[in-house]
């Protein structure tokens, strides 16, 4: 796996196909399991992480540097989730069926589930959290990002994502423990 | 949230692994998969046919011609209905004289703009007028 440091020099050198590849390599994995807990299915994490991919491809010439290549790529990869989130709960509202009930059908529903009934629960349980507070626990709760990170990517606060993971987490586990 | 106290979230080994399998070998053709994406996108950007360019200017050039009739109908039509005497000066000035007076007194609205002669009283040949006007015959209310 090639850091963001040599894929920015590769880059800067002007071979931008293969800082892209190297992109690509570095990245999918993690980009991957970023989205598929927002969205519960793997196709549509493909959809999202190949639509991710091509945003970045566009974007990278106009990538200044000011931000780390990092915290650029994941916030590009969590607003691509979170659009696709709302256009789901435009749609579903259409339907008359909210998009928790839909994401929560989905963990049940989902062929690729390999994990213990706690999992299940944890996953049903997260899908019950408003889209951005959603984001706000993945990332702190299964990625172990810094809030300093996360709020370079979603562009609020350190101090407002803290507050935002405490109330996150106090929700997850009491829907846990009516269970458990 | 301090990850030292154990609770349902943080006591049991390997809640934080995601419990889902990645289909076989899909990472494999992802590079590929996207590179095809990128380049269907990159079709749309090209520049359209001349057939396609030249409708598409005859289309523009029609809805301006039309919109061009409808203002010039328009321009025609205000310009034979705009009145360029100083008609409705006089009701005008009746409405700022009510703005001017409290509204706590409203019949002096009405009273002032009366001609004091007219409104008065009632004449017998006005209540006459008025009898004959509803269908009473002159015989009925002369024996009033």
């Amino acid at each position: 796996m090639t850091d963001d440091r040599e894929i920015m020099s590769i880059y800067r050198s002007g071979d931008r196909d293969r800082a892209f590849r190297a992109i690509i390599e570095s990245y999918r994995e993690r980009l991957y399991w970023h989205i598929r807990r927002f969205t519960c299915s793997h196709e549509d994490t493909d959809d999202l992480l190949q639509e991710t991919f091509v945003k970045i491809w566009t974007g990278l010439p106009d990538f200044r540097e000011d931000a780390r290549l990092f915290t650029w790529i994941y916030r590009i990869a969590t607003n691509e989730t979170l659009n696709f989130l709302r256009r789901k709960k435009t749609h579903g509202m259409a339907n008359a069926e909210p998009l928790e009930n839909i994401l929560y059908r989905k963990v049940d529903d989902d062929p690729y589930f390999n994990g213990n009934q706690l999992q299940r629960e944890l996953h049903k349980a997260i899908q019950k959290l408003p889209p951005r507070q959603k984001a706000v626990f993945n990332m702190r709760y299964f990625e172990e990002m810094p809030y300093n990170d996360m709020a370079e990517i979603l562009g609020v606060s350190a101090g407002a994502l803290k507050a935002s993971y405490h109330h996150a987490y106090s929700r997850i586990k009491e829907e846990l423990q009516k269970i458990f | 949230m301090s990850k030292d106290e154990k609770d349902i979230l943080t006591g049991l080994e390997g809640l934080e692994k995601m419990p889902y399998r990645i289909p076989e070998g899909y990472f494999d053709g992802l590079e590929a998969r996207i590179h095809a994406r990128i380049a269907e996108k990159d079709v749309p950007a090209r520049r359209r046919p001349l057939r396609d360019r030249l409708f598409r200017r005859t289309a523009y050039l029609s809805a301006a011609a039309v919109l061009g009739i409808i203002a010039a109908g328009g321009l025609l039509m205000l310009r034979n209905t705009v009145q360029t005497d100083d008609y409705g000066a006089e009701r005008y000035a009746m409405y700022q004289d009510v703005d001017i007076i409290p509204v706590t007194v409203p019949e002096s609205v009405w009273l002032s703009s009366y001609d004091e002669e007219a409104s008065d009283t009632l004449s017998t040949e006005d209540i006459i007028n008025y009898l004959v006007y509803i269908g009473i015959e002159p015989e009925e209310f002369d024996n009033e």
